[in-house]
């Protein structure tokens, strides 16, 4: 294992410090994240949860640097200690799926239908590795086996509509990997699967982390999921961070009312489902003052009138909790 | 295990059973053109007996007219005077040693006629279509990658304006420009008259004439073929580019090409091997239709540029009502329509590991 040099003692992989992003609209830049801070640390699952629309995936193509064209991005993104935003294209192309790599929400969609799986799996490990194509294709096998897909030297010489989708997903991964990235998002990756299929994608992620030393960025709008999954989670709402903290303390007491209606609009256990009245509004639709206010039923007058920020217990950040609430704020502020 | 058995029947197929199955599905697909080309007599018959106007006032003068016995000689010489159910059986008779009858008009064999027009249309269509298909895929996926933006915009008012230009008209005024104007091209023909055709290979004078070593002659003949070839591909890349912009716009919102962007590969890696291989399927099957109508197209290019191919030969057989000619023409145009589907249906299958030929 060749060692690189650790910047930081806990390995910190990611650092994202008041991203904020715009999309050029018909009427004018259109705001998609808002001042959006978080970190993911090797060997560390770190879950982002929010409903469609939030701003999950897009803080994922941030990351990528695959913004739509007239995106404006201000805030900084540093891997690994260098600052994203100062990469040029090749640095930036060289992050993706060397350093950082995505895993999408539909395998089906997310594989090319007409190219071998072994061409899929071994096309940017040459770029990036340069690694010729007797290695590559021996990386591939290592890596199918890696994500337990049976015969892999076969597989190599498959395409896509010959698997399953839960097969595809591995797939995938093993794809995601084979560049040794150190960072790997998920964006929903057992969404589109059966549920049985979807516990064996999370015990995947799982191993892998704690094998490889992996960081996940793992993107989800069920926040169930994350429970055994994630060490720390992000709630996002209307583009912005609502809530955050160690998962297990999140789950078990949300402070953020938002994140109360999410859980509570899980059925689980014979519960009565509540589902969140209103609908979700995007970063664009916030309105002024607290963006979940019209739907929150703690509101109060002052919360239609000035946005709260994320604050965090005993003014540290790292792994502390943190609520974005006037209302219920941070420690003893209810 | 159901993983296994895939693979296994996959694997398979891409060796020894796929060689001996696509030779089946070959065979059978001739089988069908065999009876494709049997209803297009039927029906080129049926046509050419329903078009108004008569093979004999077409073909004799005036004076010969005027003479019972001249006309009644003709209409026997020609079986004009027997039923058509007669006439067609008989067709079909000689057609099947060979036979396309003789031509009222010049009085040879129509298979002789279309053996010295056919290679002269392939010299045209074949170059012109491979320029449409090139320039087509490239200026569509230039505009498809710049959706919005002004070279898209410009790009899809140049394919309007080639799309809805009148063929003919382009090239007269080509000719115009061209031999007129400028003085670059020649003025129609296959080659100028100080020289002699090369010695007879493929029926392509260019080509003949590189095989005979006779370089003067062969560029010649390019000059002769340039312009009708771009006239020619000006509304078959036209149409090319607006149907592969809007393949490669649908193909560039999928997931896969995302994912091709994240896993960091080199601009031009995703757009030749992932973009366009996804659009190839497509791009196939706009390049068959394109090929049929350009096929239409050389007809009247052909009159205007004075070319001995069958467009041309189409067009006087029709003005004569010349019936034999008129169907062997119908006979080829078929035949042409048959490969082009059967090499279409066997390309999806090298494109798209998703469709198996049974």
């Amino acid at each position: 294992m060749p060692t690189t040099p650790d910047t930081s003692p806990p390995a910190e992989l990611l650092r994202v410090e008041r991203l904020a992003v715009t999309l050029r609209g018909p009427r004018g830049p259109v705001p998609i994240l808002t001042d959006v801070t978080l970190s993911a640390s090797a060997g560390e699952i770190v879950g982002i949860a929010g409903e469609s629309g939030s701003g999950k995936s897009m803080t994922a193509r941030a990351l990528l640097g695959l913004l739509p064209r007239g995106a404006e991005v201000s805030g900084t993104m540093l891997f690994q200690g260098r600052d994203l935003s100062t990469l040029d294209r090749r640095g930036r192309q060289r992050v993706r799926g060397a350093g950082i790599a995505m895993v999408f929400q539909d395998p089906t969609a997310a594989l090319h239908p007409m190219l071998s799986i072994g061409r899929q799996l071994t096309e940017h490990m040459r770029a990036h590795l340069g690694v010729s194509r007797r290695e590559a294709a021996k990386r591939a096998v290592e890596l199918l086996d890696q994500v337990r897909i049976p015969n892999a030297a076969k597989v190599l010489r498959a395409y896509p509509h010959q698997f399953s989708g839960g097969q595809l997903q591995r797939i995938a991964i093993a794809s995601a990997l084979a560049a040794r990235p150190r960072l790997l998002i998920a964006d929903e990756p057992t969404t589109a699967l059966d549920v049985t299929v979807q516990a064996g994608i999370l015990a995947l992620l799982e191993s892998l982390r704690a094998e490889m030393g992996l960081g996940v960025l793992f993107v989800t709008h069920d926040l169930g999921v994350l429970a055994a999954l994630a060490s720390r989670t992000y709630v996002y709402y209307a583009g912005r961070i609502v809530e955050t903290g160690p998962t297990a303390g999140l789950l078990r007491a949300p402070r953020h009312p938002y994140t109360r209606a999410l859980l509570e609009a899980r059925a689980e256990d014979g519960a009565v489902m509540r589902p969140i009245a209103g609908r979700p509004v995007n970063a664009a639709e916030a309105p002024p003052g607290c963006p979940f206010a019209p739907r929150c039923p703690d509101r109060e007058d002052r919360c239609e009138k000035s946005a709260p920020v994320l604050a965090y217990d005993d003014g540290e950040r790292d792994g502390r909790r943190g609520s974005a609430c006037l209302v219920h704020g941070t420690g003893g502020a209810r | 295990m159901l993983l296994r058995s895939v693979l296994h029947r996959s694997v398979l197929h891409r060796s020894a059973v796929l060689r001996s199955a696509l030779l089946r599905y070959v065979l059978r697909r001739l089988a069908i053109a065999a009876g494709l080309l049997l209803g297009s007599t039927l029906v080129g018959f049926a046509l050419v007996q329903a078009v108004p106007g008569d093979p004999v006032a077409a073909n004799l003068s005036d004076q010969a007219l005027g003479d019972p016995a001249a006309v009644a000689a003709f209409r026997a010489k020609w079986g004009l005077d027997r039923p058509l159910p007669m006439q067609y059986l008989a067709y079909l008779g000689n057609l099947l040693q060979g036979d396309l009858g003789t031509s009222q008009q010049t009085g040879r064999p129509v298979l002789a006629d279309l053996l010295d027009h056919v290679p002269a249309t392939i010299e045209l269509v074949l170059p012109a279509i491979v320029l449409s298909v090139v320039l087509g895929t490239a200026i569509g996926m230039y505009a498809a990658l710049r959706q919005g933006r002004a070279g898209d915009q410009a790009v899809r008012v140049g394919a309007l304006l080639g799309l809805s230009t009148p063929q003919f008209w382009l090239s007269v005024l080509a000719l115009y420009l061209f031999f007129y104007v400028l003085g670059v091209s020649p003025n129609g023909g296959r080659l100028s008259p100080q020289f002699s055709p090369p010695p007879r290979v493929t029926g392509m004078y260019s080509l003949d004439a590189l095989l005979a070593g006779q370089l003067d002659v062969a560029w010649d003949a390019v000059q002769h073929i340039a312009l009708p070839v771009l006239v020619l591909s000006v509304v078959t890349t036209a149409t090319l580019v607006r149907f592969v912009r809007s393949a490669i716009l649908e193909v560039l919102r999928k997931d896969y090409i995302a994912a091709a962007y994240a896993k960091g590969l080199p601009a031009r890696t995703v757009l030749l091997r992932h973009l366009l291989r996804a659009g190839l399927v497509q791009i196939i099957t706009m390049t068959s239709l394109a090929f049929a109508s350009m096929l239409a197209g050389t007809v009247l290019v052909e009159s205007v540029f004075s070319w001995p191919g069958v467009g041309e030969y189409a067009y006087a057989s029709a003005s004569a009502l010349d019936r034999p000619a008129i169907l062997g023409v119908c006979l080829f145009v078929a035949a042409v329509y048959i490969v082009v589907n059967l090499a279409v249906d066997l390309l999806y299958g090298v494109a798209d590991p998703r469709i198996r030929l049974t």
